[in-house]
């Protein structure tokens, strides 16, 4: 936890540091999004919906921002043996934004880690284990539509891969409400 | 620092980033399965040599692509289906997590089930180097985990299937309060040993041309599935049915009639029924071989627990005509009970055979809680008379009615000497068809009459 919280602090410094010194906007977001992964028979899909925050800047023609997203515990089992999921990413996009036109389309690149904690319960014993962090990419399409001079929302397109995904990327819809300042 | 530096600088590390972005996403879609983990160590539900339950580290040498469930000893399909004969199904897709202390810990509860179906497969496979018999299987083993199986439209829960068609393992989705049935080592066991008696003597019995059954057919017994949730509750052969009343509302003289269709089975029909009480009874007892425990039904299916636990007496083997008897359905057409009602009482016998064995292995190995080393010595013997019953089976399927001491002499010449408690024991299980003699250093009756004077029955020659 304390070295998740200096790592997030160190990458919106270096974000920060970069943003003042090229007097960019900065942008905040909060969203949510529908992802879509592979259930275990490999022929289903399995749903799941983690809120997220971003924090970033936006330049003349693209934008740079940090996501974190959590993901809510996904618990599977009976009454006697169970396992609950629980999954917190950390991404760095960075996002090419058509700005000649009211609704600004736009492609990212992110990339960052995800690690999930696992509770493994069977009867009356419990037992947690943390993950170690695993790599992630996403890639994603979308458009932003302004609705006043400070605030925005914009819905995208994405996929995410990751070795805890493999073989098979995660697929979704998201859509976020940033303001400016 | 100029704006415009700042800017062409962020420009020029933002394409950096995409480049190694979008190569990096390739190399990690197409990271080979084994490379994710630095470890063999799993950590799922598993049981000590007590048959205690816990979260345990468990080492899994062969589970070489375990997001895809699949390893050396078994492949396991999620909702799987059938193709062309064969168990089949999408290729699945495994939830791991690698822990802190390096463990690899499943991340839902279908990847812990196949993990710890796994497990056991790997260790049984490891009990049957042991003894011998891992040369007449085909690895690796074919397990469905959440088999979607309709029984008169409804879907069957609770429930292990082992079909012989399919040679395949199929778990159906459990919905107890208990131990979920993929996580039973008991119950795993159990089903594996039918693998085993597939390859050495259902095989050459079918060999013989046997039809292979489909549901309702006669033959329907030997080949159908594995129940666990629908074991009868009395322990003992149902008496000989009540007085029928026909669908003309005639009443019948039941005995003269029951006795009559009792003798007009097929005699394939009546030996399919023993050989699958075998089955059934040899495969409770290999549960216990494995785990020790001979109450691990109870562990998932408490009801059946109470019914099939090995620690109770064996009772007294009925004879053939007896449980030909049994059999009789005056109501139906061919006058034999239906294939699943047959399949039932199938496993009150097997059930008879499998406390026999425990305690025959008991006295073999002379320790009250005998360890897994000596119960795999029982084992091995129980596997060494294996063949011989296949050929008698085989030979005497279409031609005589087996008895139900069948197992006795070939499994008492394993035994070798026996101690006068065995031959008690011995004494009181077989049935009383005359066609099993005791062996010779079993103490004679006190009034000098010796096993050699009496005279053995027409039916069965297996004894």
């Amino acid at each position: 936890m304390i070295s998740r919280f200096f790592a997030s602090l160190t990458l919106a410094s270096l974000v920060s540091l970069v943003g003042v010194s090229a007097r960019a906007e900065m942008l905040a977001s909060l969203g949510t999004s529908v992802m879509f992964e592979s259930s275990s028979n490999g022929r289903t899909l399995d749903q799941r919906q983690p809120w997220a925050l971003r924090g970033g800047y936006r330049f003349e023609r693209f934008d740079v921002y940090a996501e974190y997203a959590r993901f809510g515990n996904a618990t599977t089992g009976t009454s006697y043996v169970g396992v609950t999921r629980k999954q917190e990413q950390l991404l760095l996009w960075g996002r090419h934004v058509v700005r000649q036109f009211r609704l600004m389309p736009y492609a990212a690149v992110g990339v960052g880690a995800l690690a999930e904690t696992i509770e493994t319960r069977l009867g009356t014993e419990e037992r947690t284990d943390s993950g170690r962090p695993e790599a992630a990419f996403a890639g994603a399409v979308g458009a932003i539509a302004p609705i006043t001079q400070w605030c925005e929302v914009s819905l995208e397109g994405r996929a995410e891969t990751s070795p805890a995904y493999a073989p098979h990327p995660v697929f979704g819809l998201s859509v976020f409400a940033s303001a400016k300042f | 620092m100029k704006h415009s530096t700042v800017k062409q600088t962020v420009k020029r590390m933002t394409r950096a980033l995409v480049s190694g972005v979008l190569a990096s996403a390739a190399v990690v879609g197409c990271a080979p399965d084994e490379s994710r983990f630095d470890t063999k160590t799993y950590r799922i539900p598993y049981p000590d040599s007590q048959g205690v339950y816990a979260i345990r580290e468990v080492e899994l040498k062969t589970f070489r692509e375990p997001m895809k469930f699949r390893g050396d000893v078994a492949q396991v399909y999620v909702e799987p289906t059938e193709a062309a004969g064969q168990l089949s199904g999408e290729e699945p897709v495994g939830r791991f997590i690698q822990g802190r202390d390096g463990v690899i810990v499943p991340a839902d509860f279908v990847s812990m089930q196949a993990t710890a179906v796994y497990a056991h497969m790997e260790h049984l496979k490891e009990i049957d180097d042991k003894i011998g018999v891992s040369s007449s299987l085909h690895w690796p083993l074919k397990i469905g985990i959440q088999t979607n199986v309709m029984d008169q439209g409804k879907g069957v829960n609770n429930n292990a299937v082992y079909d012989g068609r399919l040679d395949a393992l199929l778990i159906v989705p459990y919905t107890g309060a208990g131990l979920p049935i993929a996580m039973n080592a008991g119950v795993l066991a159990h089903e594996h040993f039918h693998t085993i008696y597939q390859a050495l003597v259902l095989s050459k019995v079918k060999d013989k041309s046997v039809v292979v059954g489909k549901p309702g057919s006669l033959d329907a017994v030997l080949d159908h599935d594995c129940q666990w949730a629908e074991a009868p509750v009395s322990p003992e052969i149902p008496p000989v049915p009540e007085k029928a009343i026909p669908s003309t509302g005639k009443r019948v003289a039941d005995g003269d009639e029951v006795e009559k269709a009792a003798e007009a089975i097929p005699k394939r029909t009546y030996n399919g029924f023993l050989l699958r009480a075998l089955n059934e009874g040899v495969a409770d007892f290999w549960g216990w071989v494995y785990t020790g425990d001979y109450n691990y039904i109870e562990l998932s299916l408490p009801r059946e627990g109470g019914v099939r636990r090995l620690d109770f007496d064996s009772g007294r083997l009925p004879d053939g005509k007896s449980i030909r008897a049994s059999l009789v359905d005056l109501r139906r057409e061919d006058k034999v009970r239906a294939p699943d009602q047959r399949v039932t009482l199938s496993y009150i016998l097997g059930t008879q055979y499998a406390r026999f064995l425990r305690s025959a292995a008991i006295e073999m190995t002379g320790e009250p809680f005998p360890s897994l080393e000596s119960r795999l010595v029982a084992a091995r013997a129980i596997l060494e008379i294996l063949p011989s019953i296949a050929v008698t089976a085989a030979t005497e399927y279409d031609h005589s009615f087996l008895s139900p001491n069948f197992i006795l002499k070939p499994l008492t010449l394993k035994m070798g000497k026996l101690s006068a408690r065995a031959c008690e024991r011995l004494d009181k299980f077989k049935a009383n068809d005359k066609t099993f003699e005791k062996p010779t250093s079993c103490p004679k009756k006190p009034d000098g009459e010796s096993p050699s004077d009496e005279d053995p029955e027409t039916e069965g020659a297996a004894s």
